[in-house]
């Protein structure tokens, strides 16, 4: 089953509504509720976070396989991985910085997108479950992909949210908590849904 | 020369931020921008300092994981003969043996001396593809137990499958099982049929493996 | 030194959760039970203040350039031994986290700002600066974990107290189980934020609405 290109649209289609990175499986909740001000926000964190996890995880799997598995150096794979998506971050930045100057970074800066849980999150989790490396890269590519998609609907939710009115104390972060757990809520209806099957 | 003139500067900052730390407030910003102190260091010496970072690093953890990694080890076997023992209650030691049909969902096999076989299944109609069971299969060619040690499903509904009401359904049954819906006779989780499918699937498979040890 | 402060800084003021908005996708996740949320939070704790501590002692040592990946470097290898340690000692609550046990190096980096206060403080406030910062994130972890089981699994202290089942508060099945799930962590972690506001809020409240504003 496994290689076809239907089993990797259908990990792919998984991972973006049934184990949704940030809805289902709670990783990048920090980006996520930062980076969700507006819409242009919104698509630029999400854009950047789909970037940084594909080419992270392209990246961790050989060296997690062909590196630090054979020689028996598990338990420094977060250091390894951390500096991976450190490095690749700072050469996104360069290249930004070379391909349009003088304009701003679309996201929030580059250490809380290198240090980001959903980001290396999903590269633990290759690093354990997956057995190839397309397999890893297609969960990269769709974690980002699911990543991007939460972050939209929260933005269009949360630029609603602004005018509404709510107890003080809930201005601000808990009450666009409170909504992600409503968007978390929604996307339970997507649980079991069977694709190609 | 210029090192340590730096080294001065350095260390005169360093006390002046002490006497000055305990007079401050914790917001007030330090006496000394850090780019005052040092100049740019040169590209071999920075090289060097990674370097050294990494080795100092890397020879701390390695040291942790020397000191951690029989107890590690030792809870890991633990937890996996807990398992073992829960799906096919058996006193003595369970025998890994190689399973040689060619089923590719049995990942693991292990022999309870004349009580019975339990095998490591991995359904491959599962959500994820990460769905593993145990399932232990008495002499007789019954299941004896089932247990998920890992699950990728959807939080809240497919990991119900782990639930023991479900799970003791499967207990005593025998030849190939299926859900409800199918013509079978267990009971699936509502709402998670296809993780329920799977975790047939994954049993019958195991059944099967038993039947051609026997 | 102004510790009093410091240490309403990191539980109230300055919190890492609520206010600073950081190591969130750690809350949201562990805190299924009360211990899970205190365990992470200690975890988190003891790493911080060794790592501000350790990076604080090395500012000047360090080259310029190197400041940031230092910090990286430093807590990521704290964090991997607070790892195997936890899985050699506290196997339990090594399963319990899961994936977020390894994830630990990212919040402490956050946490601390990959060492920006440590850099521009003496050791000792530096130390501190990670204690108070580490308790105001266990406050939050621990409160949050209490709501979620109290009312997901209508206990408390589940997997420590009373052989492992902890306390009952009330029969299982009108526990909201919903609340077990990532909807739970969402809103429970939205209440205790909504809870630290409120604090925060109290006694200067134009002055807080005034920065509210001038953020939004």
């Amino acid at each position: 089953m496994s290689g076809s290109f239907f089993s990797l649209m259908s990990i792919a289609l998984g991972a973006i509504l049934v184990s949704n990175v940030v809805f289902s499986q709670l990783l990048g909740a920090g980006p996520f509720l930062k980076g969700s001000g507006s819409l242009r926000a919104a698509l630029g964190t999400g854009l950047a976070v789909t970037l940084v996890m594909t080419l992270t995880s392209a990246a961790c799997w050989p060296v997690n396989e062909y590196i630090l598995v054979p020689n028996g150096l598990k338990f420094v794979e977060m250091a390894i991985f951390l500096l991976i998506a450190v490095f690749l971050v700072e050469l996104l930045e360069l290249l930004w910085r070379k391909l349009a100057p003088g304009r701003e970074l679309p996201s929030t800066g580059g250490l809380p997108l290198a240090a980001n849980c959903a980001v290396l999150g999903v590269v633990l989790q290759n690093v354990q479950n997956v057995s190839s490396f397309l397999q890893s890269l297609t969960y990269g590519v769709a974690g980002g992909l699911g990543f991007l998609l939460a972050i939209l609907l929260f933005a269009g939710v949360r630029e609603r949210l602004e005018f509404a009115e709510c107890p003080k104390a809930f201005e601000g972060l808990p009450i666009a908590l409170v909504t992600a757990g409503l968007l978390a809520l929604c996307f339970t209806g997507f649980s079991n849904l069977n694709i190609f099957g | 020369m210029r090192e340590a003139e730096e080294k001065k500067q350095g260390e005169l900052s360093l006390s002046e931020l002490k006497k000055g730390g305990e007079k401050e407030s914790v917001d007030e910003k330090p006496v000394l921008e850090r780019a005052d102190i040092q100049q740019e260091t040169g590209f071999l010496r920075l090289t060097g300092w990674l370097c050294l970072l990494f080795a100092v690093c890397g020879l701390f953890l390695g040291l942790v994981n020397l000191l951690t990694e029989e107890r590690i080890a030792q809870h890991q076997g633990e937890r996996h003969m807990g398992v073992l023992e829960e799906v096919l209650p058996y006193g003595g030691d369970y025998r890994e043996i190689r399973y040689s049909g060619g089923d590719s969902a049995i990942e693991a096999a292990y022999e309870a001396e004349g009580a019975g076989w339990v095998f490591q299944v991995s359904p491959e109609d599962s959500y994820s593809g990460t769905l593993t069971l145990m399932v232990g299969v008495n002499g007789d060619g019954t299941v004896s137990g089932v247990a998920v040690t890992a699950s990728g499903e959807t939080e809240g509904l497919g990991l119900r499958a782990s639930e023991s009401e479900f799970r003791a359904q499967f207990t005593g049954k025998s030849g190939p099982v299926q859900v409800e819906a199918d013509g079978g006779e267990i009971a699936a989780i509502s709402g998670a049929t296809v993780t329920s499918r799977a975790v047939c699937a994954a049993v019958t498979s195991a059944l099967n493996a038993a039947d051609g040890l026997k | 030194m102004n510790i009093g402060k410091q240490i309403k800084g990191g539980l109230l003021t300055r919190n890492p959760v609520a206010v600073r908005l950081v190591g969130l996708c750690a809350a949201v996740a562990v805190t299924t039970t009360l211990l899970n949320g205190l365990g992470m939070g200690l975890c988190v704790t003891a790493v911080l203040i060794l790592s501000n501590g350790i990076l604080s002692a090395l500012w000047f040592y360090l080259p310029q350039r190197l400041r940031t990946i230092s910090a990286i470097m430093v807590t990521a290898a704290l964090g991997g031994a607070a790892d195997l340690l936890i899985q050699a000692f506290f196997p339990a609550l090594a399963g319990e986290l899961g994936l977020f046990l390894p994830l630990v190096p990212v919040t402490v980096i956050l946490l601390g700002g990959a060492g920006t206060y440590a850099y521009e403080n003496t050791v000792a406030s530096s130390m501190l600066e990670g204690l108070c910062q580490g308790l105001g994130y266990t406050l939050v972890l621990t409160l949050a974990g209490f709501l979620r089981e109290l009312l997901g699994k209508g206990s408390f202290g589940f997997g420590f107290l009373e052989g492992g089942q902890g306390i009952r508060l009330f029969p299982e099945q009108y526990a909201a189980l919903g609340l077990n799930g990532p909807v739970g962590g969402f809103l429970a972690l939205g209440c205790v934020a909504a809870l630290v506001q409120y604090f925060n809020g109290r006694p200067k409240r134009t002055k807080k609405k005034e920065k509210e504003g001038a953020k939004g």
